[in-house]
């Protein structure tokens, strides 16, 4: 009897390690999403370090005589993950166009859209990760870690709205464009870059956020 | 024997108010976190220009072959994007060359922009059984990456890419006024 348990122990194990090395074969190993066209002018780029903290505690719910009542389980479990990240601030070329530009004889005024940012990519410091167990809890899983990276995520671009990322993207921008428009035969002192937020279409009668004369160098130091 | 009986009955009696106790029962897990602020490592001004734009996911896995039971087994689904366009900052000094109406450009090389591209916060776990180290991680991470910027840097990516960067700055000299726009 027992021979015949051994075997079909064997049996098991042997169809498990046939049936999984077969399925990463299997599978479209590769996928483009997408690939489109843009027009993009990455000014700064933020390299950003953040620390990720999860903990929980479970608690078991349940109903007594129709009351419904709570227990908190004794012991908790955390985990610590650190990340890197690259987030850059771009201005988005994309519905630029005649309208954007105004030139009045010798003066030239360019009209762009507020910068926006991006994560461009990002990499978890796995060698440092930390968990923290009691006794009578279990590991974090990947699946469960994957919804806090996630949560990071958000948090991270959340966070850099606080930065002065915009600001420093705009002067960037005036940096990276001023070169092309004096080439273009305009004098540094006639260049007038403004950042705005488009209003119905109307890039020039946009909200005006921001404007920048070739003469004002004080703010690009 | 009467105490055997008093144990017996105890423990059925328990068993029986457990029953009725946790009918229903459910076991939630309450979250919080310990906020901690994003620190910024190193700012740095840049001037690049994207053209095309490659969104890809890529499927990575590994076996480690163990002596007893079956063997670690780990599958991951990486996402990247391939951000395809030029650095400026790589540009000749004579790159742009004006008189009257024409303007003559010499761009730099079309390359990923980015050394990293891919977006570790949103890989997915396909499979995972054993004991996977933070080293297997890593290799995978490394063979999608490099996966990843090979099949961005195909021909008719480079290509589109670069007819989009020749008209795109074609239309941004024809707005300053330019009516020929040249490229080398």
């Amino acid at each position: 009897m027992k021979r015949y348990g051994w075997l079909a122990i064997m049996l098991a194990l042997l169809m498990e390690g046939c049936f999984f090395s077969k399925t990463p074969e299997e599978m479209g190993r590769d996928v483009v999403l997408s690939v489109s066209n843009c027009s993009r002018l990455y000014t700064v780029q933020y390299n950003v370090h953040k620390v990720l903290t999860h903990q929980d505690f479970s608690k078991i719910e349940g109903s007594f005589f129709f009351e419904k009542i709570s227990i908190p389980i004794p012991g908790e479990r955390k985990v610590v993950l650190p990340m890197d990240a690259t987030v850059k601030a771009y201005i988005d070329f994309a519905d630029f166009s005649e309208e954007n530009v105004s030139i009045v004889g010798d003066k030239i005024s360019i009209t762009l859209p507020t910068p926006r940012i991006e994560m461009t990519s990002s990499r978890i410091d796995y060698e440092n990760e930390k968990q923290f167990l009691s006794w009578n809890r279990s590991r974090f899983s990947e699946e469960e870690k994957e919804s806090l990276l996630k949560a990071g995520r958000a948090k991270v671009l959340e966070d850099m709205k606080g930065t002065d990322i915009i600001e420093r993207s705009q002067l960037c921008a005036y940096n990276a464009l001023l070169p092309l428009v004096t080439a273009a035969g305009f004098r540094r002192e006639n260049v007038v870059i403004r950042f705005s937020e488009d209003v119905l279409g109307k890039k020039h009668d946009g909200v005006l956020i921001r404007e920048m004369v070739g003469d004002d160098l004080s703010e690009l130091k | 024997m009467i105490k055997k009986i008093i144990i017996l009955l105890l423990v059925v009696g328990v068993g029986l108010a457990l029953f009725f106790f946790l009918r229903g029962r459910s076991e939630k897990e309450q979250q919080s976190q310990v906020e901690m602020a994003v620190e910024i490592t190193s700012v740095k001004e840049i001037a690049e220009w994207e053209f095309l734009t490659v969104e890809m996911e890529e499927f990575e896995d590994t076996v480690i072959p163990r002596m007893i039971i079956s063997d670690d087994q780990f599958a991951r689904i990486y996402k990247g994007t391939a951000r395809l366009g030029v650095d400026m900052k790589e540009a000749a000094s004579d790159w742009l060359i004006t008189s009257h109406d024409t303007v003559w450009i010499k761009l730099p090389d079309i390359r990923i922009l980015d050394e990293d591209i891919i977006d570790d916060t949103q890989t997915r776990t396909f499979y995972e059984n054993g004991k996977i180290t933070p080293a297997i991680k890593s290799a995978l991470y490394e063979r999608a990456k490099r996966d990843m910027r090979l099949r961005a840097l195909s021909k008719e990516n480079l290509s589109s890419a670069s007819e989009n960067a020749k008209a795109q700055f074609t239309y941004m000299f024809r707005s300053m006024g330019f009516k020929t726009v040249l490229f080398e």
